[in-house]
């Protein structure tokens, strides 16, 4: 059996999806919410910008003092579109014509870590889709295509955490704007699809919301999620999280997702995954 | 109707139904957990405090530790965020089954199709109110039992104030508050679940199906996030942090209700188009 | 081929679906499983297939055990309860996706098989507007297109017409004559006698042989 035929299908079925259309409309809310920032700072911002806006986050418990509801809602659509655009590939597939694929792989490892490798596509997909289309809304808005940032837009964008005026580096914001959510993204998914072979597609996506919430209130590498904020990102604020602590971690979740699944999927009687 | 009995009889008895309240339970007795640690490191304080009758002097009640006013709680971050999934998980993917197994067919020749699916909403309805309110009212009992040394004073909370729902009832009768509070809750969640209807037998998995009220709530919370962004602080009008009493701006009974009957109108609407008015092939 | 199933045993969720089944079948037969629903046909069937697990005993392809030394039947074809297709695509396009993995047939071959149970190779309407009847032809043409050396049938011949039965009745009989083992259930009896080599009585999780009619 040809494992990337199998590789293949799952890359063309998966990620030629109709619903990543959403994800302009999905971005275009925080790029529109952070119009009146920018009007404050007489600028136009740039793509950079908007994206460290997108996956900015909420400054960690305690910065701001204020008994109010945390809920950074940007971040949660942003980190949660695409936990949820993933979430029922693997069932859907093997409801669909994914058992006869799976016999004629003739092994379930194999099959598992064809939808592994697509998971973690779809990732890049995502994070690409959502450059591209922050781009154009960028654009739209009448600003600029620009890898810098607008360092008077920092006060405003860190709040409670940086209070002057800064002109991050290039390479500081990629890592913290797209490289960290698009590995913490990996790490959040790969976790989702192993869980649902244990449990209902449904608890294993509640299980994403609840480590997602948990990052929000607890600033540790070791939260999957926690590296995905910018607010929070040791690339950009003192004492944050460091992006190499938190790669780390994420990796090691990928790792073990992909192992205990690979495992669980061994073991697993195929008519119970059919939901 | 004999369609309904039935309907509110599958609806709640059904391994989902049970789930969503447990993990709705789960996600309460967090919170409760956080209220434990919070009331043990304010316990000398506690203790000591001269209550005048049930007034407390500086603030500290049962009522500020039950999960839809403890804002800064992960338990109640949580549940604002899950809620919708909650009160879809009971039954709200009942009609794409049963449409998938046949069974809604055979039903819809038995009662017509305007009754069936009048029971079914009702049933979807009922069972996600339960799904989502039951735990809020757990939450404040259980708050009382593992934490007896705080107690159900009338206090002076920082955050509510004019034009937050029933106030005034908050500051002199906090029960009953709390009572109609788990009855508003209730409909929120009724409401939320009957979203599930709009997209008919359209998903494939019932697990998307689940989703829609939460993924509508959330995209709603984030055009209202970007309204707030623009200066707009007087009304919150996001429906998934409605289900907090103390939203981060004020909740008056109009919104709540508003919004209440506007997620039901929608949500029937939907629906009667998708399952009534579509030809059932 | 060869399959030998060793005192195998299976328990879902506490209830027995299996109890200590011995079955030793080689390749060039019809095996027919005969009982009332719910007796634990499907279940042999998805057991044979690698699909489920025994919890206890052990099923051999060849001398090999599934699922120690393989996870599938090295060559299988499969139609279980509902046949499952990508609703977008037509007949062929489904059956081509399923050739290119294993690339051991041509379109031509894919062509052939969609004839042979019936279907228009060229029918350009997607799998989701087809009749109950063309999708079971359909999952019938996927099981044996590839001329596998075990062919597993759940009610192949379910919502045919006549005529559909009689087609595919031929088929299995061709592949049987192929030398492929065929495992085989059908609800009608007289279909499953007249076609099976040996007929199994499967009931309460027990599997007994009886004398073909």
């Amino acid at each position: 059996m040809n494992w990337f035929k199998l590789l293949e299908h799952d890359l063309r079925r998966g990620l030629l999806r109709w619903r990543m259309l959403l994800v302009p409309l999905l971005f275009l809310l925080p790029c529109a919410g952070l119009r009146s920032l920018l009007s404050t700072v007489q600028s136009g911002g740039t793509w950079m910008d908007h994206m460290l806006y997108c996956f900015l986050g909420e400054a960690p418990k305690g910065a701001n003092g204020e008994l109010t509801l945390s809920l950074p809602t940007f971040w949660m659509l942003a980190v949660g579109g695409c936990l949820f655009f993933n979430l029922d590939y693997m069932l859907r597939d093997l409801t669909n014509a994914g058992q006869q694929i799976l016999i004629r792989s003739g092994t379930r490892r194999g099959w598992f870590l064809s939808k592994c490798v697509w998971n973690m596509a779809s990732c890049v997909e995502y994070i690409l889709l959502s450059a591209a289309s922050v781009l154009l809304i960028t654009l739209f808005f009448g600003g600029r295509a620009a890898l810098a940032n607008t360092p008077e837009l920092v006060p405003a964008l860190f709040h409670n955490v940086l209070f002057e005026p800064a002109a991050f580096s290039v390479s500081d914001m990629l890592l913290a704007a797209v490289l960290m959510p698009l590995v913490s993204l990996m790490a959040l998914s790969m976790l989702q699809m192993a869980l649902c072979l244990w449990v209902r597609p449904i608890v294993s996506f509640l299980i994403s919301m609840a480590l997602l919430v948990a990052a929000v209130f607890i600033s540790s590498p070791l939260i999957p999620g926690s590296g995905a904020m910018a607010i929070r990102s040791g690339a950009l604020v003192e004492g944050g999280v460091s992006p190499l602590a938190a790669a780390t971690a994420a990796l090691l979740v990928i790792i073990l997702s992909a192992a205990a699944g690979c495992a669980r999927f061994q073991h697993t009687d195929i008519l119970k995954l059919e939901e | 109707m004999k369609s309904l009995k039935t309907e509110l009889w599958k609806a709640t008895h059904n391994p989902m139904f049970y789930a969503a309240l447990a993990i709705g339970c789960l996600i309460a007795l967090v919170n409760v957990f956080e209220n434990k640690m919070t009331a043990d490191q304010l316990r000398p304080l506690i203790l000591s405090e001269d209550h005048v009758g049930s007034r407390s002097p500086w603030g500290f009640s049962l009522f500020f530790l039950w999960l839809p006013v403890n804002t800064v709680s992960y338990g109640t971050t949580l549940y604002c965020v899950v809620w919708p999934i909650l009160a879809a998980m009971p039954y709200g993917w009942s009609y794409l089954r049963e449409r998938k197994s046949g069974l809604y067919l055979q039903t819809s020749v038995r009662t017509g199709r305007m009754e069936n699916f009048v029971a079914k909403y009702v049933a979807v309805f009922v069972s996600g109110g339960i799904a989502v309110a039951v735990p809020i009212l757990l939450n404040l009992l259980a708050s009382a039992m593992i934490c007896p040394y705080v107690l159900p004073n009338i206090m002076r909370y920082v955050q509510i104030g004019d034009g937050y729902f029933l106030s005034e009832l908050y500051f002199t009768a906090p029960w009953a508050y709390a009572l109609i509070w788990c009855g508003v809750v209730f409909l929120m969640g009724g409401a939320a679940a009957g979203l599930c209807f709009l997209v008919g037998a359209g998903a494939r998995l019932r697990v998307m199906t689940m989703l829609v009220p939460f993924a509508i709530l959330m995209v709603l919370d984030g055009i209202y996030s970007v309204v707030y962004e623009r200066g707009f602080h007087a009304l919150e009008l996001s429906p998934l942090r409605l289900v907090l009493a103390v939203p981060n701006a004020p909740n008056p009974e109009w919104v709540v209700l508003a919004t209440i009957v506007l997620m039901a109108l929608t949500g029937f609407a939907g629906g009667y188009w998708q399952v009534v008015r579509h030809e059932l092939v | 081929m060869e399959i030998t199933v060793n005192h195998v045993s299976k328990t879902i969720k506490g209830a027995s679906i299996l109890e200590d089944v011995d079955l030793s079948w080689t390749g060039g037969k019809i095996y027919g499983l005969q009982g009332p629903n719910g007796s634990g046909k499907t279940m042999l069937m998805r057991l044979i297939a690698g699909l489920i697990r025994p919890t206890s005993g052990e099923v051999l392809i060849d001398g090999r055990e599934l699922g120690r030394d393989m996870d599938f039947p090295p060559s299988v074809g499969l139609l279980i309860e509902n046949p499952g297709f990508l609703p977008n695509h037509t007949g062929f396009r489904n059956l081509m996706l399923l050739a290119e993995i294993k690339k051991r047939i041509t379109d031509a071959d894919v062509r052939k098989a969609l004839g042979d149970v019936g279907l228009a190779p060229n029918d350009p309407r997607k799998y989701r507007k087809y009749s109950l009847g063309m999708k079971q032809r359909l999952g019938v043409a996927a099981a044996i297109m590839e001329r596998p050396e075990l062919i597993v049938l759940d009610e192949p011949t379910n919502a045919l017409d006549d005529k559909g039965v009689e087609r595919i009745c031929a088929l299995i009989r061709r592949e049987r004559d192929r030398g492929a083992l065929v495992v085989l259930t059908c609800h009608d009896a007289a279909i499953l006698d007249r076609l099976s080599d040996e007929v199994y009585t499967v009931s309460e999780g027990h599997v007994e042989r009886r004398a073909a009619g």
